[in-house]
């Protein structure tokens, strides 16, 4: 082991021994506390049939009804209030009128109205802070998505127009890498399945979804972008099973109770390519609507240890597939391409709650592969990577005193991969490459395989202080960092290998001061220091740089809110400063192993405008506009030319109604097109017997302006008896209802003195049912 | 039997638009029709040399009346290219600053510079700089510039250089037994039936020697090791009228293939057509072959 290498063990095996004694301490202190247990019975008002599978929850503890009506809730001497909720009753709110030494309570209620099925429960839309969004799983499945939860990031106001068959998150102008996603806070791979139709996490269980397009805490780190936080639901809310069905894949759910834990299990696969090959060609529809095939499992557990200890664990699986060929009337452009990825994550969670605070122990694991078999021609490009990935985190929150509180945590993220590559380097295309939509990449072949290591020991503390009106946020995060590659320079027959090695350090402060003015508004400002690690994939000493080190940000927010029953209106500025970017060595000849640089900067600037409102007569739903500007600078030499997915101006309006057993759902957006190269020439290329392109300003064009309205309702039934009702659901989704060809590249002749756009699909539907009891 | 039609429609119905919406926006992707006059290619011979060898250069130029004789300006590149780079030239070689003049006729020849190993190869001057990549086939190219009323071309000819980031044993070996690469032959091309008449399909053909397609030796960089490769064939059809089923066709290197052909759907008017055949192998080689056809009513 190098030196580097031991230096961090003890780094790490502190965090993983503060983790275990933190949760020795969490049991200990928890068994110690006095409680009460509740007992009583459901019946339904008027039948007075037993209910069985009702969920009561009390101050974080929950219990469920066994098959007579009668459940048992131990909780702190202090609860004062049960909730009794199920997805086909009425949820109640009743005072505990009992204690361990008194008769069971009786809890009379009624079947939910209409005819059941998902009612749409908004908890919290609008957030305290400005820029932030939370939205409930059930709102968000009512919304165009095609029914899937975690499908509403992309709807959100901070999140860019992602372009057709994209699974990429742009938040604020931030590089889709720069952007992570947690679920239950642990990162995982990918919000979506490849093509973007799914979300790799099945929609059943989400519980909801908040992002935090920037300026967040110092309990998150390794991003300079945005923060996407999925919090995985209550198993024991879900119906004993569900099925659902549409165009796009078939889904199924069920739960069962194992003592203290219940135990859901979910599983999704496609057919859509099936469903294409009854009315098309997929090869003819590949160059703009690529078909993947996605497959995804989870496997929860959640359950009470008493004594405020909550235990869960899930397995998340994903795998995607894409097998295509591009067509052409010459081989020398014909493309092929068979890709496989998939993703598992496993975690372990003990999470205590205190009345002055909580506390959270994480344990994950997980693995992650892609193997990418693409021609061009004969010209190949054929990534394979295979990472193995763990990790550790705690955190304690703790009021100290009335005006103070306390959030202290560690955590531990590790990977390891192993990379083989061959192909030009140009494949894959890079952010800020002058990329020409169509044109074969260059034919340089070059090959490499080797491993790369990112390991990140952090710890971090935040003091939240109140005075009256203003309420502060200071915070801190010290991350260690060691970045290693298994080559210094390229192989060369049996040379001795040289690795990459190297440790860093670097504090990050991060804070936010809000003052509340009157009853209704806040002012707030966020600001902190952000860094990640770069890739994996850039370290090669053929296609990359092997000692590539940290990219960073300094992220600025200053909002204001007014908010008024159910509505809330807000304005946030934000502006991010980016630096020591990994981009190209533009140079002719670069150095051997230094195909990268970190000499890429950039600088993001906006305001957003918000509306929203939370379950105002069934509506609930958001309307915004962002106005941003997104530029990088590849070198200090270069000029600052715009990002990518810069997007200057967006306007969306979303929202979902209820009413009755009826749902409908609605989204409109409007908004810039991205930034294109454009061609301003051509000339001939005698080998390949084509024409090239003489490329304009980078990024110095622009897509047209993207316009799309989709609509979604959904229609809920019922049969048979409260307590074993059959529920189901029809729904359908039309995409882009006004047919309006939107561009999403620019397309050439063969000798490029002609150009069109090519457009994404004018009509897209999809039907579905879902069954469940 | 009533509910798997009604699936199969339920399934169809939401993806008629989607069949439909692939088909807005296509442009003209196809070269095999001469409608307006247009490089078809640059011939260097020989088809590989090391620096400092004499290289002929010709340009095949055609047109809606076939093949035209003109006399391009010629020049060598010497901007190297960024291995970021998906052109197969700099784009300092479009103007005028990064060339080295050569003479301007329909046939020249000149000699390949002699540092092209280290603008183009894999060779590198003191300083530890990256290793220029090579292509598919292992080749390293000289680009050279033809200029014609301001149209541009480029040709590559293929330079014998060092193998670049291998050991001394590769390298030795490679420098013994690589055989440089020799332009094709091409057969006269076949035209079934013979009498050819308006708007009708007319089959052609093209074929060349056994000896046309070389084996060469092959550094495999994943496996860092030679190997024997076969060259790849690929062919570029042209006509002056009527329409050609594909723009090209390829042989693999796996194949033992000989011929190719495919259908010329004739003009509709009798007249004279043209007919051009261009045949690349898979390291940078080219050879042409014209003919006349008598359209008859």
């Amino acid at each position: 082991m190098t030196r580097a290498g031991a230096a961090l063990v003890p780094v790490a095996a502190l965090v993983l021994v503060a983790a275990l004694v933190l949760v020795a301490a969490l049991a200990a202190r928890a068994s110690a506390q006095a409680t009460v247990t509740v007992r009583g019975r459901l019946v339904e008002r008027g039948t007075q049939v037993p209910i069985a599978g009702a969920v009561i929850t009390a101050n974080g503890e929950f219990a469920a009804s066994d098959d007579d009506g009668t459940f048992a809730i131990t909780l702190p001497p202090d609860a004062t209030t049960l909730e009794v909720s199920a997805p086909w009753l009425t949820t109640i709110h009743v005072p505990i009128t009992t204690s361990a030494e008194g008769s069971p309570m009786r809890i009379e209620l009624d079947p939910a109205p209409e005819l059941g099925g998902e009612t749409v429960e908004i908890t919290e839309l609008a957030p305290t802070v400005p820029g932030q969004m939370r939205v409930d799983a059930k709102l968000a499945r009512i919304l165009p998505g095609g029914g899937d939860a975690a499908k509403v990031v992309h709807s959100l106001p901070a999140v860019a127009r992602p372009p057709a068959g994209s699974a990429e998150i742009v938040v604020w102008g931030a590089a889709p890498r720069d952007t992570r996603v947690f679920v239950d806070g642990v990162p995982v791979a990918a919000l979506y399945h490849r093509g973007g139709y799914r979300a790799a996490i099945g929609s059943d269980l989400v519980g909801d979804i908040r992002l935090t397009p920037a300026a967040f805490g110092a309990e998150r780190g390794r991003a300079i972008g945005g923060v996407i936080d999925i919090g995985l639901g209550d198993p024991a809310a879900l119906p004993d099973w569900r099925v659902q069905a549409d165009v796009l894949d078939a889904s199924a759910v069920a739960k069962v109770r194992l003592g203290r834990f219940v135990v859901a299990a979910a599983a999704r696969q496609s057919w859509l390519h099936q469903a294409i090959d009854l009315v098309a060609d997929p090869e003819r529809l590949a160059p703009n609507a690529p078909l993947p095939r996605w497959t995804d499992g989870q496997l929860l557990v959640r359950g009470s240890l008493g004594d405020h200890l909550e235990l869960s664990g899930w397995v998340l699986g994903a795998a995607d597939g894409l097998v295509r060929t591009l067509a052409s009337s010459d081989p020398a452009t014909r493309t092929e391409q068979d890709l496989a990825s998939h993703t598992v994550r496993a975690q372990v969670t003990l999470a205590h709650a205190r009345a002055d605070g909580r506390d959270r122990v994480t344990l994950w694991g997980g693995r992650d592969g892609v193997r990418d078999d693409l021609h061009v021609g004969e010209t190949p490009a054929t990534p394979d990577a295979a990472t193995w990935l763990a990790g550790a985190r705690a955190t304690q929150e703790r009021r100290v005193a009335a005006p103070l509180g306390l959030t202290l945590g560690a955590d531990l993220d590790g990977e390891r991969a192993r990379i083989q590559r061959t192909g030009s380097l140009t494949i894959p295309a890079r952010e800020g490459d002058p990329y020409i939509f169509g044109q074969p990449p260059g034919d340089d072949v070059a090959a490499d395989r080797w491993f790369a290591t990112t390991i990140d020991a952090a710890v971090h503390g935040t003091a939240d202080l109140h005075a009256g009106p203003i309420t502060a946020a200071l915070g801190a995060r010290v991350d260690g960092w060691m970045l290693g590659a298994s080559r210094l320079t390229p192989r060369v027959g049996a040379t001795p290998n040289a690795a990459a090695q190297a440790l860093r350090f670097d504090l990050d402060p991060r804070g936010s001061v809000q003052a509340r003015i009157g009853a209704t508004g806040i002012v707030r400002v966020d600001a902190g220091r952000y860094h990640q690690a770069r890739a994996a994939s850039d370290t090669s000493a053929v296609f990359g740089t092997p000692d590539l080190g940290l990219e960073q940000a300094w992220h600025a927010t200053l909002g204001a809110q007014w908010s008024r029953g159910p509505a809330a209106i807000e304005a946030v500025g934000y502006e991010r400063w980016l630096t020591g970017l990994v981009a190209r060595d533009l140079a002719a000849t670069p150095l051997v192993a230094h195909s990268l640089t970190q000499g890429g900067t950039g600088r993001v600037q906006g305001v957003q405008l918000t509306a929203r409102v939370v379950g105002w007569r069934g509506l609930s739903g958001w309307v915004s506009y962002g106005l941003s500007r997104s530029t990088r600078k590849d070198a200090a030499s270069q000029p600052a030319r715009y990002f990518d997915h810069d997007q200057t101006h967006g306007f969306l309006v979303v929202g979902g109604w209820e009413h009755g057993a009826w749902s409908v759902g609605a989204r409109v957006r409007v908004a810039t097109g991205e930034p294109r190269t454009g061609v301003i020439g051509a000339f001939f290329d005698s080998r390949s017997g084509r024409f090239e392109p003489i490329r304009g300003p980078h990024n110095g064009e622009r897509l047209p302006t993207y316009f799309a309205a989709d609509a979604r309702a959904e229609r809920r039934f019922g049969a048979g008896q409260a307590t074993h009702r059959l529920r189901g659901a029809v729904y359908a989704e039309l995409q882009n209802l006004t047919g309006r060809a939107n561009a999403e590249e620019i397309i050439y002749s063969a000798d490029f003195t002609q150009h069109a756009y090519l457009t994404s699909l004018p009509l897209v539907g999809i039907l579905g049912v879902r069954l469940e009891r | 039997m009533k509910t798997r039609r009604l699936a199969r429609t339920l399934a169809v119905v939401p993806f008629v638009g989607l069949a439909l919406g692939a088909c807005d926006g296509a442009l003209d992707q196809r070269l095999a029709i001469l409608d307006e006059p247009r490089v078809l290619a640059i011939l260097a011979e020989p088809a590989e040399a090391r620096p400092g060898a004499t290289v002929a250069y010709s340009l095949v130029y055609g047109g809606p009346d076939g093949p035209i004789a003109v006399s391009p300006a010629w020049a060598y590149c010497h901007a190297p290219k960024a291995p970021t780079e998906d052109n197969i030239v700099s784009a300092d070689c479009l103007g005028e600053g990064a060339l080295i003049p050569l003479s301007t006729g329909e046939q020249i020849t000149a000699t390949l510079p002699a540092d092209a190993c280290f603008v183009y190869g894999p060779e590198t001057k003191p300083g530890g700089f990256r290793p220029r990549d090579p292509d598919a086939s292992g080749g390293y190219y000289q680009p050279i510039r033809a200029e014609i009323a301001s149209v541009l071309a480029f040709g590559l000819s293929r330079i014998q250089c060092t193998l670049g980031n291998v050991s001394a044993e590769i390298s030795r070996r490679y420098e013994r037994e690589y055989v440089d690469n020799a332009n094709p032959t091409l057969d006269p091309i076949a035209i079934a039936p013979a009498s050819v008449g308006a708007d009708t399909d007319v089959d052609l053909g093209a074929s060349w020697p056994a000896a046309a397609a070389e084996s060469y030796l092959y550094y495999e960089p994943v496996a860092q090791a030679l190997v024997m490769r076969h060259e790849s064939m690929r062919i570029s059809w042209f006509a002056t009228g009527g329409t050609i089923a594909v723009d090209a066709s390829a042989v693999g290197e796996l194949s033992s293939q000989r011929a190719v052909h495919t259908t010329w759907h004739t003009p509709a008017s009798a007249g004279t057509a043209h007919l051009v055949v261009v045949l690349r192998d898979g390291r940078g080689g080219t050879a042409v072959a014209t003919t006349s056809v008598t359209v008859t009513p």
